[in-house]
């Protein structure tokens, strides 16, 4: 009975495979996933207002201030400048002169609330250069 | 010394090019017996190549240990006041080391196996021995042209950058070299798969020659995994350990097929099928290996791991992938008629169908992470962890019943007496500690709830738990059944039938032990990941202050001041309590480090460790005379780190060799 077990195999795997699938797909739609934005981008673009989005930039030192509401501070892309607040808990690599990634809704008072803050730096694993002197 | 360096690697390519120049002829002369000689000199050469490789390692290991800064990347990864122990560790700490070490892992272990072959003529081993030598070619080819770990330093550093303070722990310094472990082991059921093609040998030989290195590939692959959970919860301390970065799921991806393939290995040693399964797997699983690794170098995909850019490398990288995927998959589609199974699928109740679950589950798995991490930043896309951790209950749910009821199961046909009888004890121990475990639940929901809002599932959560307590409860009745039946043949009480079953079948034995490990694990990764809550505070820095969080509060005795090398340490000192009987449950002193060469602070974490649940405090920000401290409370991740351990102690029992006589 090679043929109908193989055909047994096939069509219950199908189904697991569908099923699983079905799952998969709704996830990725109802998924929300943000996207990668310059500050000018989102500074320029309405549509942008109440979505969620990502923004990289510098911690402008002397910026930082924190609160029981989280942290809150100021990056910057060229010129460009973004507030930001934050509530979770901030990355141990989080400082000034500091390359982040924040995650959140831009709100209408042209703020970012960001619900995930990601420090990026090429060179993490290095230590951080030290100034000529 | 960067020169002698530099020209050992240059060496060792030489001698790889050579080996292959001379090796592939002999291997493919219809009378390699006649080619003895050649390929004898060949296999010494790969014994050569390790020595090669590790005179280039020793140079820049020297060059750690004794602080020559001449070496750029020494200096940007080590600094004066670094103990002897984290010098050596920073060996791994950047990409140019990392490679050189992965390269002498896998130039270790083909000189191994080139050294037992030595006197064969095996085509399978040296169609093995030949793809080993072909990767440890394009190691070379990225450490010398794009990844050069003897650089030497255009700027003089007297003291060293440093190393990020974050490494500064033992979980990171065994991180990197056991994960590297874990991938260059992988290359092996690579080499043979590819052999077997090759050689058109579809017997079981390859599965048997490349059986335990891939065993001992997963386990420290799965090690080396879970030292990176357990150093992101405890070092880098954002209250959790798994962010479902793009980083991290590079190395699950390899583990989750390099499950799939121990099971087709499995499958194939028993009973002659899963070959094309297995064929894909190995394939499949180094090329997860390199993409991993690809997409953690190239910087394509930000990261918190992510080392930065290099045009080269990326080149050179998209290369190797290319061959391995499309050379193996072509190989496989070429010799696609030799490596039918040998037992065809007979009934849905049967060990057989669930590998075949087993297998698409986390093939499936394996694919929807990929396309979540990998292929949709290239859309610029990113998703976040709550989607990850929406899809991972139910999937990671249904496979725990998967994995619970294949042992339950016979290969071909069970009898559905026969399974219900077996699924009988478990459902009853189930059925009783379903009411318990639904208030513990629920408990748990509304804790989190009066906090925090919550992001689990009631329903989903509850169901997960009861799989979790029915695959314990069922591993707990094979061991018994097979102890009694051990028993009854030879006269033994049950604790001594134990540990001959234990002596007997390391297969079985490890492997439930496996199973049990995992199932107590998935019990904690539902209860750490449904309903954890946190709460940030601001107290005044004054000894008496008190924090009130769930059945806890903590009193604070005071805020202290040190100084060591290099280092200003900012540490808070709480009272832990029980809030209804006041009674203390020990100290808690959360810190904040400051770094004066790396000119960066850290937190450091401290963790209440509890049966259910970890009290998790970070001191996050001192301000005038106050403190903001932030405080998580993680139900059940101690059950993580035990299934871990368990599941990894099973799988080596598993591996260990015993004496010939295996009950099938």
């Amino acid at each position: 009975m090679n043929k109908r077990s193989r055909n047994r195999l096939i069509v219950v795997t199908v189904v697991v495979v569908l099923i699983i699938g079905v799952i998969v797909v709704l996830s990725f739609l109802q998924g929300r996933p943000s996207y990668y934005k310059r500050i000018r981008e989102i500074q320029a673009d309405e549509s942008l207002r109440g979505v969620s989005v990502r923004v990289g930039g510098t911690v402008v030192k002397d910026s930082i201030e924190r609160d029981e509401k989280g942290i809150h501070f100021t990056l910057a892309d060229g010129k460009a400048r973004l507030r930001v607040n934050y509530e979770g808990v901030v990355p141990q690599t989080f400082g000034a002169d500091v390359q982040v990634l924040a995650e959140g809704i831009y709100q209408a008072n042209g703020e970012l609330d960001a619900a995930k803050l990601i420090t990026k730096c090429p060179t993490k694993y290095k230590a951080k250069v030290k100034p000529e002197k | 010394m960067s020169y002698l360096g530099k020209a050992a690697l240059i060496l060792s390519a030489l001698i790889s090019i050579f080996c292959s120049f001379y090796l592939i002829p002999a291997l493919r002369s219809r009378k390699p017996w006649k080619k003895r000689r050649v390929i004898w000199n060949c296999y010494w050469s790969l014994v050569a190549l390790f020595g090669t490789v590790t005179i280039a390692s020793l140079v820049l290991l020297a060059a750690f240990i004794s602080q020559d800064f001449t070496f750029e990347y020494v200096a940007s990864h080590s600094s004066v006041d670094m103990a002897v122990m984290y010098r050596m560790a920073a060996f791994w700490a950047g990409q140019e080391g990392s490679l050189l070490l992965w390269l002498w892992m896998i130039a270790g272990f083909t000189a191994l196996l080139a050294y037992r072959k030595l006197g064969s003529v095996d085509r399978l081993d040296g169609y093995a021995l030949l793809v080993l030598n072909f990767v440890q070619l394009f190691f070379l080819a990225l450490l010398i042209l794009a990844a050069d770990p003897f650089k030497l330093t255009t700027r003089y550093v007297e003291t060293g950058m440093g190393i990020n303070p974050l490494l500064l722990h033992w979980a990171m310094i065994f991180h990197p070299p056991t994960l590297f472990l874990g991938y260059a082991g992988l290359t092996i059921p690579f080499a043979y798969a590819l052999a077997a093609l090759l050689a058109k040998d579809a017997g079981g030989d390859w599965v048997n020659h490349c059986r335990l290195w891939t065993l001992g590939a997963w386990v420290f692959l799965s090690i080396g995994i879970y030292l990176g959970a357990l150093w992101a919860y405890v070092v880098l301390g954002w209250g959790g350990y798994w962010g479902w970065d793009p980083v991290e799921n590079a190395s699950f991806l390899p583990w989750l097929t390099g499950l799939a393939l121990l099971h087709s290995f499995t499958a194939y040693r028993y009973r002659g099928s899963f070959k094309i399964w297995s064929l894909l797997l190995a394939i499949v699983s180094l090329f997860l290996v390199i993409l991993g690794t690809f997409v953690t170098r190239s910087g394509l995909i930000e990261s918190v791991h992510a080392f930065g850019k290099s045009p080269l490398l990326s080149v050179l990288f998209g290369i190797f992938l290319v061959l391995i995927l499309f050379g193996g998959l072509g190989l496989v589609a070429y010799r696609w008629k030799i490596f039918k199974t040998e037992e065809h699928f007979e009934s849905l109740l049967s060990k057989s169908f669930t590998y075949h679950l087993n297998n698409i589950v986390l093939v499936l798995a394996m694919l929807i992470i990929l396309a979540a991490s990998v292929i949709a930043p290239f859309f610029g896309a990113k998703y976040d962890v709550n989607f990850y951790n929406r899809l991972a209950w139910p999937i990671g749910i249904i496979y725990l019943a998967i994995i619970t009821i294949c042992p339950l199961l016979v290969w071909r046909k069970t009898s559905p007496v026969r399974l219900a009888d077996r699924l009988m004890y478990p459902s009853v121990a189930t059925a009783v500690l379903a009411v318990p475990l639904y208030f513990y639940w629920r408990s748990l929901e509304k804790a989190t709830l009066a906090v925090n809002g919550s992001r689990g599932s009631l329903v989903l959560g509850y169901i997960g738990l009861l799989v979790c307590v029915f695959a314990v409860a069922s591993v707990l009745e094979l061991y018994i059944k097979w102890s009694r039946h051990l028993g009854r043949r030879s006269g033994r009480r049950l604790f001594s039938s134990l540990a001959l079953f234990f002596k007997t079948s390391r297969g079985k034995a490890g492997g439930y032990l496996a199973h049990l490990g995992v199932a107590i694990a998935v019990a904690g990764l539902i209860g750490s990941s449904m309903y954890p809550f946190s709460q940030r505070f601001t107290i005044e820095n004054q000894p008496g202050k008190t924090i009130k969080i769930s059945n806890y509060q903590l009193k604070l005795k005071g805020l202290e001041t040190k100084a060591a090398p290099n280092k200003v340490i900012y540490q808070s000192v709480f009272d832990l309590q029980s809030k209804k009987t006041k009674k203390s449950l020990g100290r808690v002193s959360p810190k904040i480090v400051f770094y004066q060469i790396q000119q960066q602070d850290t937190r450091e974490v401290d963790i209440r460790r509890e049966f259910l649940r970890d009290v998790f405090v970070i001191l996050e920000g001192i301000e005038e005379n106050k403190l903001i401290v932030n405080i998580f409370i993680n139900p059940l991740v101690s059950w993580l780190w035990a299934g871990g351990i368990i599941m990894i102690l099973g799988t080596c029992i598993a591996m260990w060799p015993q004496r010939r006589k295996e009950q099938a």
